[in-house]
């Protein structure tokens, strides 16, 4: 017969309070961790989903202007504040149409009037405009079409759009010196095609989903 | 039964015995009971998701049928293919001609954008052969119709360049993005080419028109 050489070992715990207190730290770490792959699971859903539409608006305060305060992606791993007042004057049948756009049969052109307000080191370029109606159909500003060639930057001055997102090597080379700086309160006027029997109910403002500026318009 | 200290005594040895070590334990049967019921969960949960296609039927798109001339409602946008065409020459209206050993066909497709603005951005032909020939920007095979305004119907020519055995039973998908099409909606349009067909385009050099998009209807000829 052999010699077993091992310890002898106290009696097999027999009561069932012995497991959970031998496996307690196990059992608090399980929720933890069932958290844990959830947010790892999770990850795309704001990239994917949040992020892809118009989730989360700021609406207009007293005297109908509406201040959006947010971080946008600057396109090369950094962010730019966007801090930007937006009041919205009317919103109205186009009377004159942008050159050379002719309108598709059963539309008609509505022209938004848009009142901004920003410090002039504020980038506020890549900016989108749109109108919806009662339901929520987005009828969306489109610089080239319709035969017409509007501003690609909708809610800053053609002449004097402030600032660019930052350009890395080129932007040296691409920088005007001569540019003009943009004021601190300017008014827009996009023009924006819509069908025929869409009533307006508001005009959102965006530079980057999923906040926006959500402005109602007069009934 | 077990001793404690099992190192012969008889010896003299000045050295301290070797001790045992503690961790050392032989696995019992019940770990190895334990080891034996997970690899079993594995191989049960392997032959699970191998035998039954979870992730296909999970991520497959929404096909949504419709024949020419029939809209067909996605979640996106309301789509109508109009009659095809078909010839070994296309004018793609800016010039050029473009001729094929094979066939042209073109498929005018309107679009009503629901919700917001859309661009559709994928198209395939799932050819009676049994191939499937991508038709994307940048190729001879093209669809870009650009970005639709809700309620304004958009008019876009997509064509493709396939060999006549692909017409007979073929099948155009059309769907919103590029690259990804799971979950989501795609038109599948049975285009109802015959044999016929395929025999007749195969052997016609007047030129099959596929103009630009636009917002307003092409001209009928």
């Amino acid at each position: 017969m052999s010699t077993q050489t091992v310890d002898p070992t106290p009696a097999a715990p027999t009561t069932s309070g012995t497991w959970w207190r031998r496996n307690r730290w196990a059992l608090v770490a399980l929720p933890v961790a069932l958290a844990l792959a959830l947010v790892a699971a999770g990850d795309r859903v704001r990239t994917l989903w949040w992020e892809q539409d118009l989730r989360q608006p700021v609406t207009a305060g007293e005297g109908g202007t509406a201040e959006l305060h947010q971080r946008v992606y600057d396109g090369s791993g950094g962010t730019l504040p966007v801090d930007v007042q937006v009041r919205l004057d009317g919103v109205a049948d186009a009377t004159v149409l942008p050159e050379d756009m002719e309108l598709p049969t059963g539309t008609r052109a509505v022209r938004v009037d848009l009142t901004l307000s920003a410090d002039p080191d504020v980038v506020l370029t890549g900016c989108s405009v749109a109108v919806r109606d009662a339901s929520g159909t987005r009828y969306e500003y489109v610089a080239s079409g319709w035969g017409a060639l509007q501003s690609p930057m909708p809610c800053v001055p053609e002449d004097a759009p402030g600032p660019w997102p930052p350009l890395g090597d080129l932007e040296d080379a691409l920088t005007d010196p001569d540019a003009l700086p943009r004021p601190a309160t300017w008014s827009v006027s996009p023009v924006v095609v819509v069908p025929d029997g869409v009533e307006i109910a508001d005009v959102v403002v965006w530079w980057q989903k999923p906040r926006y500026v959500l402005l109602e318009a007069a009934r | 039964m077990s001793t404690p200290d099992a190192t012969p005594a008889a010896t003299p040895d000045t050295t301290p015995p070797v001790p045992v070590a503690p961790r050392v334990r032989r696995p019992t049967a019940q770990t190895l009971g334990a080891g034996a019921a997970v690899l079993a969960a594995l191989a049960v949960g392997h032959v699970v998701v191998t035998a039954f296609p979870v992730d296909e039927r999970v991520q497959a798109s929404f096909l949504r049928p419709a024949v020419v001339g029939e809209p067909v409602e996605l979640r996106y946008a309301r789509l109508t293919a109009g009659e095809p065409a078909g010839s070994t020459v296309l004018d793609p209206d800016d010039g050029s001609l473009l001729a094929t050993p094979g066939v042209w066909l073109t498929v005018p497709l309107t679009i009503e954008a629901t919700g917001q603005p859309r661009a559709l951005g994928f198209a395939e032909l799932l050819g009676g052969d049994g191939r499937t020939y991508v038709v994307f920007t940048g190729g001879r095979s093209w669809f870009l119709p650009g970005t639709a305004q809700p309620g304004i119907a958009r008019y876009a020519t997509l064509r493709v360049e396939v060999p006549p055995e692909a017409l007979p039973g073929a099948h155009l998908r059309i769907g919103l993005e590029q690259k990804d099409q799971r979950r989501e909606d795609v038109a599948d349009i049975d285009l109802g080419l015959t044999q016929a067909d395929a025999d007749a385009w195969a052997a016609d050099d007047t030129p099959v028109l596929a103009g630009p998009q636009s917002d307003e209807p092409p001209e009928q000829p």
